[in-house]
């Protein structure tokens, strides 16, 4: 177990922002954190590395105190923060060789260091150019390369793709997926569902400053699981003979299309494509709808994803 | 460490010199700053001043006074009345307003000067020179006063040196006479007129005609006579010798009225020759001395310099305050505020460093622009200041350290850009306004007073000064560095203190 959460309580004034927070992450997982913006995510991961100190409860690293660990912790752990945090008048390899400066990397070791993560993240030949003048992606990458450059064992990022478009988005998780795999526990926290439904092994939903769920994507799509949707449209466009034979109860055709909800979408869909092949119609379009995390997070939660 | 520390300095010095605002504000600003004040100050003479005068009666005094202020390259223009003047200096138009009364060429009256107080500093300053001005004319004025005393007390000298020779003639006079009645007496005293009958014997005489033969009718009848005739000669030569004791006493009275003229005479003599010897005095000495006695000079003992000489250590003194104390705020507030220092703080590198790295950062611009700074004045005041670099250099260490490291408090303490910016230029307004660079420490109140000899500013400004201008060794101001590096070791724990308690974000 890396981390150990325990009854962590943490307030700003008056205002509590976590309360009664348990939660273990484990080594080598991509973990996950979501949650809408100011649910406490942030406070979290700071938390986390110490920077806030918890006013309840307790944080065990590697088993240990947090507080008595902190020196340790503070060399084998990357944060890559919701902003991008590095210097933007310094280049590419001038940020990553002062952040290998600053956790005591030796030289000859920041030496290998900067050729391997530059090559991981993509930037060597923007090596020599000014932070300011890398595109958004490539700037989401640097300031993960900061983070790298004492090969932590742990890399926390808070909202890595916020405000990417979706080919950069792609570039980031295919990136994080291959740090994980070189042995890095990540800890990720987002509010772009599919992100986080896609990357990680295990999620724990934060609302209302609790976590009130835990668990790998599957789990949590079990435990809120409620009917997929089978799109489709044919040739004919009369679905009458569909409905007959398989005796549909729950079902609408909006727009041409026929949307069937059922629990059993697979059976579903071979038993329409057989009726299909008898009459001697055509399939033009069919799609299986399954509950999103972004779904089930609306219905934990009972809010609307903002 | 010492790799973290020089890979901070060498960041903050990078992000200094790419962005082009910092380095002009922070490298270039201040330079510009001194050259523009090198400029200004670099000058010992007043010029450009325009006095507004108002004369009811231009007579040849009140020319000569404006001519005098013209010489000395016064601008002077006429006002047609007294508050047109005044206005002239309410609006600009004049710095000072001269006003001679309507009996200033007739009795030599009153001339007023009217002044703006609210601008102090140049009010003392026109008025010095401006004194100066009227000064000379007054002086020549009061020579030709005293010209024409002293001339007529020459006249008076000649006169008696011309009649003080009879003087001795007439002691002499008397001399003689008191000397022949001298004689006289003596010779008075002399004569022995005092006679009695019976010294003649004229009873023996008698018995011895008694005793002669003969008829002795005759010779008794010769010797009646005889009798009758001494009679009367003892009675006319006791008449004589009342008559001489008379004319001796008489003598005796005049000889002594002599010789108290004499002594009178000697003494008149004497007085005489002190009145021609202060005369003498007094012709001897200079018009001008006469006119001013104490002539009152003011000396520097610095030598001739321009006020830039006199104002070099007051404005390193401020250079160093405002750059420092702007320069690290700056750079510790945009450092705080910036996304890096939660990355920062979360690396494994002490508060220390940081601390430490900002410091020597700060220290090595405003020791840069320092070294500018001197390198131009020693091209100007090489004798000055080639033999104090080493005490220079030592204040300037501490005294930078001690501006940076308040800079660096105000820069933890305040959130924005803009509320430090604020407070770094209100702290600097307020340690210059304690000090004596504005008005002198002297003159405020005793409490305040108190507290301002504590101004780090005024004591860096004291202590450069007495090593610039005075060459006073490190000895002599030791107590003001003891001061000094007590404030810096209070500012040291306060900057961690802050670091420790003061929230980040």
């Amino acid at each position: 177990m890396l981390f150990q959460i325990r009854d962590l309580e943490k307030r700003f004034g008056k205002n509590v922002v976590l309360h009664n927070v348990n939660l273990d992450i484990l080594e080598d997982e991509i973990f996950g954190i979501i949650g809408v913006n100011g649910s406490g995510k942030t406070t979290l991961l700071k938390v986390l590395v110490g920077f806030y100190k918890p006013d309840q409860g307790e944080i065990l690293y590697n088993g240990q105190k947090l507080s008595k660990v902190l020196k340790t912790l503070k060399r084998e752990i990357g944060f890559t923060t919701q902003e991008n945090s590095f210097y933007q008048k310094l280049t590419v390899e001038e940020n990553i060789r002062y952040f290998g400066a600053l956790y005591g990397v030796d030289s000859r070791s920041t030496d290998v260091n900067v050729e391997r993560i530059l090559t991981l993240v993509e930037l060597q030949e923007e090596r020599n150019s000014l932070a300011e003048n890398l595109s958004g992606g490539m700037q989401r990458r640097l300031d993960m390369a900061c983070s790298l450059i004492h090969d932590p064992k742990v890399l926390i990022l808070d909202e890595p793709t916020e405000d990417l478009d979706p080919t950069l988005r792609g570039g980031i998780l295919r990136l994080i997926k291959k740090i994980n795999k070189l042995g890095t526990t990540i800890i990720i926290t987002s509010h772009l569902l599919d992100d986080v439904e896609h990357l990680c092994n295990r999620v724990a939903i934060i609302h209302e400053r609790r976590i009130i769920r835990v668990g790998t994507v599957e789990d949590l799509r079990e435990m809120y699981r409620r009917k997929e949707e089978v799109h489709l449209e044919i040739a004919s466009g009369n679905y009458e003979n569909i409905i007959r034979s398989l005796n549909l109860e729950d079902f609408i055709i909006d727009e041409g299309k026929l949307v069937v909800f059922t629990n059993k979408a697979e059976e579903v869909l071979h038993s329409i494509l057989h009726i299909l092949e008898n009459e001697g119609d055509k399939l033009i379009y069919v799609d299986i709808r399954k509950p999103s995390l972004k779904e089930i997070f609306e219905v934990i939660t009972d809010k609307k994803w903002l | 460490m010492a790799v973290k520390l020089i890979s901070l300095i060498q960041k903050n010095f990078k992000l200094i010199i790419r962005s082009r605002s910092s380095a002009l504000i922070v490298v270039f600003g201040p330079l510009l700053l001194i050259l523009l004040m090198g400029i200004a100050f670099n000058t010992a003479n007043v010029y450009g001043i325009r006095i507004g005068y108002l004369s009811e009666n231009e007579g040849e005094l009140v020319k000569s006074i404006l001519t005098e202020l013209q010489n000395k390259q016064f601008s002077t223009l006429k006002s047609g009345t007294k508050e047109e003047c005044l206005d002239g200096i309410k609006s600009g138009l004049f710095h000072i307003c001269a006003y001679f009364t309507q009996d200033f060429d007739i009795n030599i009256g009153e001339l007023i000067f009217y002044v703006d107080p609210s601008r102090v500093n140049l009010v003392y300053m026109i008025m010095d020179a401006v004194s100066a001005g009227v000064q000379a004319k007054t002086k020549e004025v009061g020579g030709e006063l005293v010209q024409s005393v002293v001339e007529s007390l020459e006249k008076t000298e000649a006169s008696i040196q011309d009649k003080g020779n009879i003087l001795p003639r007439l002691v002499d006079d008397y001399s003689k006479t008191q000397t022949s009645l001298r004689g006289a007496l003596t010779d008075l005293g002399g004569i022995e007129l005092a006679f009695d009958i019976k010294d003649f014997r004229l009873v023996e005489l008698k018995d011895k005609i008694k005793n002669l033969q003969g008829d002795t009718t005759l010779a008794t009848n010769l010797a009646l006579d005889l009798e009758e005739q001494l009679k009367f000669f003892v009675n006319q030569a006791n008449n004589a010798g009342a008559v001489k004791n008379k004319a001796y006493n008489r003598i005796t009275e005049a000889n002594n009225l002599i010789e108290s003229n004499i002594n009178i005479l000697a003494s008149l003599g004497s007085s005489l020759q002190s009145i021609m010897n202060d005369i003498n005095l007094i012709k001897r000495g200079d018009v001008q001395k006469i006119v001013a006695p104490i002539n009152t000079r003011v000396e520097h003992i610095t030598g001739e310099k321009t006020f830039l000489n006199y104002l070099f250590p007051t404005l390193v003194a401020m250079i160093i305050m405002f750059v420092s104390i702007l320069l690290a705020s700056t750079l510790e507030i945009r450092e705080r505020s910036a996304k890096i220092f939660f990355k920062n703080f979360i690396t494994p590198t002490s508060n220390a460093i940081f601390i430490f790295s900002n410091y020597l950062t700060n220290l090595l611009i405003v020791f840069l622009q320092l070294i500018i700074l001197f390198v131009a004045a020693l091209i100007f005041t090489k004798e000055q200041l080639i033999g104090v670099l080493g005490s220079i250099f030592v204040i300037l260490i501490i005294v930078t350290s001690v501006f940076i490291l308040l800079g660096m408090i105000i820069g933890n303490i305040f959130r924005s850009e803009e509320t430090n910016m604020i407070a770094s230029i209100s702290i600097g307004f307020i340690l210059l306004f304690f000090s004596s660079a504005i008005l002198p420490i002297e003159t405020l109140p005793g409490v305040i007073k108190s507290v301002a000899n504590f101004n780090p500013f005024y004591i860096s400004q004291n202590i450069l000064s007495k090593v610039m201008l005075f060459h006073v060794g490190l000895a002599g101001i030791m107590n003001s560095i003891l001061i000094l590096l007590g404030t810096l070791t209070v500012l040291i724990v306060i900057m961690f203190l802050i670091r420790k308690f003061v929230p980040s974000e």
